[in-house]
């Protein structure tokens, strides 16, 4: 693994569309994110914390600036190759419909390695099942799972490929209080247990106080950054920056 | 509701697709047919226009109306004495083949070479564009359509062969027949005893025109001619002549028409596939927009209403489309004939009340009828789905599918005894197998949804050998929903088959011929016209029975007849002292003294035909001829011939007499023993040469020659069978698209997750592929087994079952290829998705 952080950006701007009706999502942003570090990105809908997340990824293309995963520019890069860069060096959990119908839980989280042509790491993909949790349900289809069991297939799967960093898109955003706890919970772990890099997107101030660092993100750009905060502390720091309207 | 189906004007449009072609081909045919019988029709009157009554022994224009018939001049000063009578012109109709410029006859399969008696203008007919009527007996006025193809001038020679050997004329005229074309029809105009001269004895004529006087009707003018009429000779008004040859024509054209017709039905009933498809899914993902209205408060019957009123708008409006479709298709049709070698007369299009009213009929209720099971679907959504997730439709229940596969396999076995104990007539046992196949086809397709899951599991396995997680995945989505797949594969599989079993059925028919005339033919040479069904001028007789190298020569004269309550068959007629000598019956009841007793007053039948007839040997039986004349036979041998004597055998004397239009059909040759067949075919050629168009051929040419003839009829279905394995194409691209669309979201995170465009495109290409394949396979071996029933179903007639190998995996590749070329723009657009509109859309 190469040195440095697992992903980093300078001078992010992604504008949509053209002349006056141009809308920027993203002014000019430089974060950088630790290995081994879980940062939550929060921020009214339309702060531009998706966007950040999708570029961060490799799964769109900045107006301008750059960003590096894993010490790769990712400027330049074709699909193709942004593709190829995704599938071992990023993990992805999505807020709902994360899995394959077709395919059986343990099947969905061997997907992006088979996808890949790579080999299964068997007893990592053991560990992995252990800790999500989900050992004796591997062979039942999504369609056979909970929600919150979904979701921990999903989390298994980004893991999986052992990734620079995992992207968390509202991962808890369909769930129950009781599941979205256990989630949290296997996030804290992974980094705690396996040093994974973790970059959660979310609204909700519960979830935000599980991770590391907190960005704050207001019409595209980072208005505050801070390291660990309880619940309340994030509610307050939310008021006073008004993210709350 | 409505304005749903401007929303997916897409997907709509591309359901509509397939009844619009299905209408436009029904409404195609109709319209092409209507246009062929409206330019008869016109060619008709204008050739008797003018003319009251008509006396007659000829046969219609359409067909060659050639040898000689009866009529004496001596009636013709009779009937000019009677009261009411304002004109009387004795005509004559035959054939006659003009040269062209490079020396080879002017022919167009399918269309008459006439030649005419010239008849004055009240008598209509003709109406000279250049020139003037032909008078001396080296005078010729030839159709203005082969004038300007040639560039033949008025004043130049031109050489003709009519029933006497070639001989040049010099052009008087040009003129036209009526205000239609042709269609590659020609004609030479004689002065009437230069064409008594050159085709009866002097005297004679084949029909005549009677013009009335003012206040003279033509009914009276009947009553007045038929007491003078022997009673060979009839007498009709011109405009009941007109009617019958119209009729006859459309009997001819008949065969073609219904086959265009069946294939029109075969394509609506695929898209009633396509529209069942489109309809499950749209309804499947539009739940919860039934579930909310059901939830506000609407009833069943409501959303019912609303889905049928959408079906119902689809239908009209591919209805109509397809009805403008028809005019094209008409087109088309007419294209295709031209292509297979054949031209036919042409009017104006038009669009008959009757056809826009059969394609709308059609259309609209195919359309309703496979979307009522999706629409009731649709009912059943029940209010409180609103808030929940979709979830795939559930699987059948085991008991109905017991039940379901259980049906089937009834309606199977009924299909197969149904078409395999058929008796009686070829034709009867014809349709009684091809009821039978529509049946085991119908089995078919109501079992794949239950089996389309193994199948897909067999089908997709080499594509996820090594463990490729593309090649399940793709096996998997397949088999997701089995019933759309299944109706997917059905329609390729239905035009598949039907490709494989003209292709088998054709090979077998074939094969038959052939065997039939290896066993039959004892002629060395057969001279025949080039197209092989045009009749040879009887001088050909002559011109080789003086070779040396001959030992034998017997001719076959050919007519259409009636056997007691048979249908019209050929009718053929042969000198029985001489006609042992160049071919073998192949008797199955009778012997060579069968035909040595063909005396007059007894006749031979072939085995199809005496079925139809129910008559066996020692039967007296009544035989009509094409004209009415009637005669009673006794059957003395029945014989098996589906090649070359089909229908009934008389003696030469007696077919002569009956017969107003006998035609020489081939003049068969037997060589003297340890003679050179290469210097006889030379010297046969040389004595041929005064006749064009005329060929001698060796029996492996004749076979060849029967061969053509379906290899045309088979090209013509092809390009049928193009269409509508094209149209089964546009439903594997159409039930792909939808379920492309249907997983966007699955998709884009398969994108996110590392799957490259490339990864994207193979997936997609597999889907379809696995979809191809199923429908190819099974359509390769319905197809066989359809050809099998079919021909086991005739082989009593000797049909046999010949299965051509390489065309039978030919087509399985071509059916596999489909899928892959199906794929093709469901895929691109598949790799064009937006990943992150896919995976943000909730």
């Amino acid at each position: 693994m190469t040195k440095g952080p697992a992903v980093y950006c300078r001078y992010l701007i992604k504008r949509y569309g053209e002349g006056e009706t141009a809308v920027e999502a993203l002014r000019g942003i430089a974060v950088s994110f630790e290995r081994g570090s879980f940062t939550a990105i929060m921020g009214p809908s339309g702060s531009g914390k998706s966007t950040l997340m999708h570029l961060l990824a490799g799964l769109d293309r900045p107006t301008s600036g750059n960003v590096w995963l894993d010490g790769t520019s990712l400027d330049g890069l074709d699909d193709t190759e942004l593709t190829r860069l995704r599938r071992t060096r990023v993990g992805f959990v999505f807020q709902s419909l994360n899995l394959i119908p077709v395919l059986t839980a343990e099947e969905n989280i061997v997907l992006p390695l088979r996808i890949a042509g790579e080999e299964i790491d068997e007893g990592w993909l053991e560990r992995l099942l252990r800790a999500v949790g989900v050992e004796d349900r591997r062979h039942h289809l999504p369609s056979e799972l909970s929600g919150g069991q979904q979701q921990r297939v999903a989390l298994a799967r980004a893991l999986m490929s052992r990734p620079s960093v995992v992207f968390a898109d509202e991962p808890t955003g369909n769930l129950d209080s009781h599941a979205t706890e256990v989630i949290l919970a296997m996030l804290r772990r992974a980094v705690d247990d396996f040093g994974q890099t973790i970059v959660m997107v979310t609204h909700d101030p519960l979830s935000a106080a599980h991770a590391d660092r907190i960005l704050f993100l207001q019409d595209g750009l980072v208005v505050r950054e801070s390291e660990r905060l309880s619940a309340p502390e994030i509610l307050d720091s939310m008021k006073t920056l008004q993210l709350l309207i | 509701m409505l304005r749903n189906l401007v929303a997916r004007r897409r997907r709509a449009a591309r359901t509509a697709f397939a009844v619009l072609l299905g209408v436009s081909l029904i409404s195609g045919t109709y319209i092409f047919t209507d246009n062929i019988h409206a330019a008869f029709r016109e060619l008709f009157s204008d050739a008797t226009r003018g003319s009251a009554v008509i006396v007659s022994s000829r046969q219609d224009l359409a067909v060659r109306v050639n040898a000689p018939a009866k009529t004496h001049v001596h009636l013709i000063s009779l009937i000019r004495s009677l009261p009411g009578v304002a004109g009387v012109e004795g005509e004559i109709t035959n054939t006659a083949t003009i040269i062209g410029r490079n020396g080879k006859p002017i022919e167009n399969t399918y269309a008459p070479t006439l030649g005419l008696s010239y008849v004055p203008p009240q008598f209509g007919r003709f109406t000279f564009v250049a020139g003037s009527p032909p008078t001396g007996p080296d005078q010729v006025a030839i159709d203005q359509g082969t004038a300007q193809q040639q560039g033949f001038h008025v004043g130049e020679m031109v050489s003709i062969v009519t029933d006497q050997p070639l001989r040049r004329f010099r052009i008087s005229g040009i003129a036209h027949l009526g205000s239609v074309s042709l269609g590659g029809a020609t004609f030479a105009v004689f002065s009437l005893p230069t064409a008594q001269s050159l085709y009866l004895e002097n005297g004679r004529v084949d029909q005549i025109a009677v013009t009335a006087t003012k206040d003279t009707t033509a009914a009276m003018l009947i009553s007045e001619i038929r007491p003078l009429l022997s009673p060979e000779l009839t007498v009709t008004s011109a405009q009941t002549e007109d009617d019958a040859e119209v009729a006859g024509i459309a009997d001819r054209l008949g065969i073609l028409t219904d086959g265009l017709l069946a294939f029109g039905f075969i394509a609506v009933f695929l898209g009633a596939f396509a529209i069942f498809n489109t309809f499950s899914m749209t309804i499947a993902e539009r739940t919860g927009e039934f579930a909310l209205l059901r939830a506000l408060g609407a009833t069943r019957r409501q959303v019912l209403d609303a889905v049928m009123l959408e079906a119902a708008a689809i239908g009209v409006a591919a209805s109509l489309v397809g009805l403008l479709g028809g005019f094209l298709a008409a087109i088309l049709i007419r294209a295709l004939f031209v292509a297979i070698g054949s031209s036919l007369p042409s009017a104006g299009i038009s669009l008959q009340l009757q056809t826009a009213e059969l394609g709308l009929g059609v259309g609209l209720l195919v359309t309703i009828g496979a979307a009522l099971v999706p629409a009731l679907r649709a009912t059943r959504v029940p209010p409180l789905q609103a808030l929940r997730e979709y979830q795939a439709p559930r699987k059948s229940s085991r008991r109905s599918d017991w039940l379901r596969s259980a049906a089937a396999l009834a309606l199977f076995a009924a299909g197969l005894i149904l078409a395999l104990t058929g008796s009686g007539s070829a034709s009867h046992r014809l349709t009684r197998s091809a009821v039978g196949a529509g049946a085991v086809v119908l089995a078919i397709v109501a079992v794949s949804p239950i089996v389309i899951d193994r199948m897909v599991r067999i089908v997709g396995w080499p594509l996820e050998r090594g463990g490729r997680i593309l090649g399940r995945l793709a096996r998997e989505n397949s088999a997701r929903n089995s019933t759309r797949t299944a109706a997917t594969a059905s329609s390729l599989m239905i035009g598949l088959a039907l490709v494989l079993f003209v292709t088998v059925y054709a090979n077998g028919l074939r094969t038959s011929t052939n065997r039939i005339i290896d066993r039959t033919l004892l002629a060395d040479f057969t001279i025949q016209s080039s197209d092989g069904s045009s009749p040879i001028p009887p001088a050909t007789v002559e011109a080789v029975t003086t070779l040396p190298e001959v030992q034998a020569v017997a001719s076959l004269t050919s007519a259409e007849g009636r056997l007691g309550r048979s249908g019209l068959v050929a009718a053929e007629g042969v000198d029985p002292s001489t006609f042992g000598q160049v071919y073998r019956f192949d008797w199955v009841h009778g012997s060579a003294a069968s035909l040595a007793s063909l005396l007059p007053g007894s006749v031979l039948v072939e085995q199809d035909t005496a079925r139809s007839a129910h008559v066996s040997v020692g039967d007296r039986i009544r035989m009509t001829t094409e004209t009415g004349l009637q005669s009673t036979v006794t059957v003395r041998g029945i014989y098996r011939d589906q090649a070359l004597l089909q229908g009934f055998v008389l003696p030469i004397s007696v077919f002569d007499r009956l017969f107003h239009q006998p035609r020489i059909q081939a003049v068969f040759v037997k060589l003297a023993p340890g003679t050179s067949v290469a210097g006889a075919a030379a010297q046969l050629t040389t004595s041929l040469r005064p006749f064009p168009g005329v060929v001698a051929r060796s029996k492996q040419q004749v076979e060849a020659e029967v061969g053509s003839h379906v290899n045309g009829v088979l090209a013509l279905f092809y390009a049928l069978l193009a269409l509508v394995v094209g149209m089964s194409l546009l439903g594997i691209v159409n039930t792909l698209s939808l379920s492309l669309h249907e997983r966007t979201r699955e998709l884009g995170m398969l994108r996110a997750l590392g799957m490259t465009p490339e990864q994207t495109r193979v997936l997609i290409r597999d889907e379809s592929f696995i979809t191809a394949a199923l429908g190819a396979i099974a359509g390769v071996v319905l197809g066989v087994l359809l050809a099998w029933i079919v021909t086991l179903a005739l082989a009593g007639d000797g049909v046999v079952f010949a299965l051509p190998v390489l065309q039978v995996l030919g087509l399985l590749a071509l059916g596999l290829l489909a899928g892959v070329v199906a794929s093709v723009l469901p895929a691109r657009r598949a790799v064009r998705l937006d990943v992150l509109a896919a995976i943000s859309q909730e």
